[in-house]
């Protein structure tokens, strides 16, 4: 936990970094010649709280491994360790959410959710058969309530839209 | 009483019921919060009488208040931002078995909260409106940064992380054009940032994704949600007993609600973290929220159903909306060709009447629709757990997609997805950043715009009382628990010696 608050600490200081790098170039902002906070002040000011707390997660975290301590928040982090089963299982709803917009705006919305669904069902250990009705409903629950009560449009899918020509 | 009759007649109440419905419908879904169930019921609400129509409003956002407390409680992810404190001790005792429990004492609370936030409005708004109205930049400066401390101070565990967590969360929302000078920040040309990162994505990943690579991560034998065993059922009537024994809770938390929602700019939301954190600070069994505390779930829940009633305060009679929902509802009244403001207690005196009406009876109509919509979703939470994991990640895209139809959004999403799982494993709150991300714009307008007014000094933000009382506060929030922890230690110290 230690290391880990080293790192965030580090974290910090980059973020830091990043924000006064890409904001340097923001305007100054003066009204008759003189200088009031502009678009800078609020995110710079941020940064510097940034440094000072990462400051303060290193050195606090190093004081705590020469004294061979454990944070008091260490228990009440989430500590489950990855397993090969849990990893497939991150990166298929991490995969899902990445496919589904371009798989739905290629087979459309209904079909779309429909096999990004049941694929990612079918990965967390539903049965097949299962997946694809639980599935089925879903997708026409969501159209159902989205796309006709609500009226956000959804996408047919460029193949619906090719065969309709 | 001409004005109960009114609400009685059918072309209101239906709608009205109808609208509450809905309320518990979308509330309910992650991701689908009550500013939305609000927008979304305006269209409709358009072709009623305006009493139906903001009946139609009041009804659906109370409802949608609550049932958002429902996946927080069973899930927890809260359905609303308004639902996150509650989320804390819901969840806890959802875990044990008792969520059920939970959710029937935050129904009543709700609804009695409500009730207590409505009079609130009825007897004392304009006195209490017109306090909030001396608020000037410095103020609400002062009243944002106090919302963050609260966030910060009562996450569970480190109380730098919780700081630094709503840091993170300032930052975030400095994204987008400056509403000051209209220059784009950390935007790098991609139009899509220009309105910064919307924070219902924000929300729904943080509080949302993360939940689910959390439980997904722990692989499909240990894929299971806590609240599908139910230990503890719990009658109507055991419920108002336990709120009972806790009536001074309710009653504080109700009245601490209606005055951060007559607050503009602090809505239910706040309301509830700050009734969550007075609760905290003056219980005997501090310790204890966080874990599964009954008055954790009461106390936060009698609030952020009594803000509504202070919200309307400033929109109703100054015109000045207290938060999104009442922001909407005043483009509502506007549309119906009312004007908000002081006139319209002696122009339209019956449409005022009806309003408080029927304000008073969606509180108590919460109740059995509450009911059923607690029902509805233990339904839900029967089916196999990857089910409904995979319906929460298909909700929450779709709910991310529909507030602006951005595909980027559901990206937005997933990053933050992420984030929330990473800070998980490092014990950093997620609460105090969502909360960065609403009152940033906040907090750095009348930071700026303040300093402005006074060619860059900060002296006015500690001069004015109003805004040295909130400094102060500020300060106690930080300092209260660490000084009141030494002076314990004294005090138990001493006693032990004797």
């Amino acid at each position: 936990m230690n290391i880990k608050n080293i790192l965030f600490g580090i974290f910090l200081f980059v973020l830091a970094f990043l924000i006064f790098y890409f904001g340097w170039s923001f305007p100054a902002y003066k009204i008759r010649g003189e200088s009031l906070p502009g678009p800078k002040f609020f995110p710079f000011t941020l940064a510097i709280v940034l440094i000072m707390l990462g400051v303060y997660y290193i050195i606090k975290s190093v004081v705590m491994i020469k004294m061979k301590k454990l944070p008091r928040d260490a228990e009440i982090a989430f500590e489950e360790k990855f397993t090969f089963e849990g990893v497939k299982n991150i990166v298929a709803v991490v995969a899902a959410i990445v496919f589904f917009v371009p798989i739905i705006e290629l087979l459309g919305f209904i079909l779309g959710t429909i096999i990004v669904s049941s694929i990612l069902m079918i990965i967390l250990n539903v049965k097949v058969l299962r997946s694809i009705i639980y599935s089925t409903i879903l997708a026409v629950m969501i159209f159902l309530i989205f796309g006709t009560l609500f009226r956000i449009p959804l996408p047919e899918g460029i193949i619906m839209n090719i065969v309709r020509g | 009483m001409e004005a109960i009759l009114a609400v009685f007649s059918p072309d209101v109440i239906f709608p009205v019921l109808m609208a509450m419905t809905f309320g518990i419908f979308v509330g309910g879904l992650p991701g689908l919060t009550a500013t939305m169930a609000v927008a979304l019921i305006i269209p409709i609400s358009y072709y009623m009488t305006p009493l139906a129509g903001l009946g139609m409003v009041l009804g659906v956002s109370f409802t949608s208040i609550f049932s958002g407390d429902i996946p927080a409680t069973f899930l927890r992810i809260p359905g609303t931002p308004a639902s996150g404190a509650a989320a804390l001790d819901g969840f806890e005792l959802s875990k044990k078995g008792k969520g059920s429990l939970a959710l029937t004492l935050d129904l009543f609370c709700s609804a009695i909260g409500g009730l207590i936030g409505i009079l609130l409005l009825i007897l004392i708004a304009p006195p209490l409106a017109d306090f909030a109205l001396q608020f000037t930049n410095f103020e609400y400066f002062w009243l944002g940064l106090f919302g963050l401390s609260m966030s910060a101070v009562l996450s569970k565990g480190n109380m730098m992380k919780g700081l630094t967590s709503a840091v993170l969360g300032l930052v975030i929302s400095t994204i987008g054009i400056d509403v000051t000078t209209g220059f784009p920040r950390y935007t790098f040309g991609n139009i899509e940032l220009m309105d910064g990162l919307g924070f219902i994505p924000v929300m729904i990943g943080l509080f949302g994704i993360s939940e689910v690579l959390k439980r997904v991560q722990q692989g499909s034998s240990k894929l299971q949600l806590p609240p599908i065993t139910e230990k503890v059922k719990i009658s109507p009537l055991e419920a108002l007993g336990i709120i009972w024994k806790n009536k001074w809770t309710v009653i504080k938390s109700a009245f601490v609600g209606t005055f951060v929602g007559a607050l503009p700019g602090a809505g239910a939301d706040i309301a509830a973290w700050v009734a969550y954190g007075v609760e905290k600070k003056t219980s005997r069994n501090s310790e204890d929220f966080g874990k599964g505390n009954i008055k954790g779930v009461i106390a936060p829940t009698s609030a952020n159903n009594a803000a509504l009633g202070g919200t309307w305060i400033p929109a109703l009679v100054f015109g000045v909306p207290g938060d999104t929902i009442t922001a909407i509802v005043l483009g509502a009244m506007l549309m119906y060709g009312l004007k908000p403001g002081p006139l319209i207690f002696t122009e339209t005196p019956e449409l005022v009447n009806g309003i408080f009406s029927i304000a008073v009876i969606a509180n108590i109509l919460l109740i059995p629709i509450g009911y059923l919509g607690i029902k509805a979703f233990a339904l839900v939470l029967k089916m196999k757990t990857s089910v409904v994991l995979t319906a929460v990640v298909l909700f929450s895209m779709i709910g991310s997609f529909a507030i602006r139809n951005s595909y980027f959004d559901i990206y937005v999403m997933l990053i933050f997805g992420l984030v929330g799982f990473l800070f998980e494993r490092l014990a950093i709150p997620l609460a105090p950043m969502i909360l960065g991300l609403i009152l940033g714009p906040m907090v750095e307008d009348n930071l700026r715009v303040g300093l402005i007014k006074t060619g860059g000094s900060m002296g006015e933000f500690f001069t004015r009382p109003i805004s040295l009382v909130l400094f102060i506060l500020i300060v106690l929030v930080f300092l209260g628990g660490p000084v009141f922890n030494l002076l314990k230690k004294g005090f138990t110290g001493g006693k032990k010696k004797e």
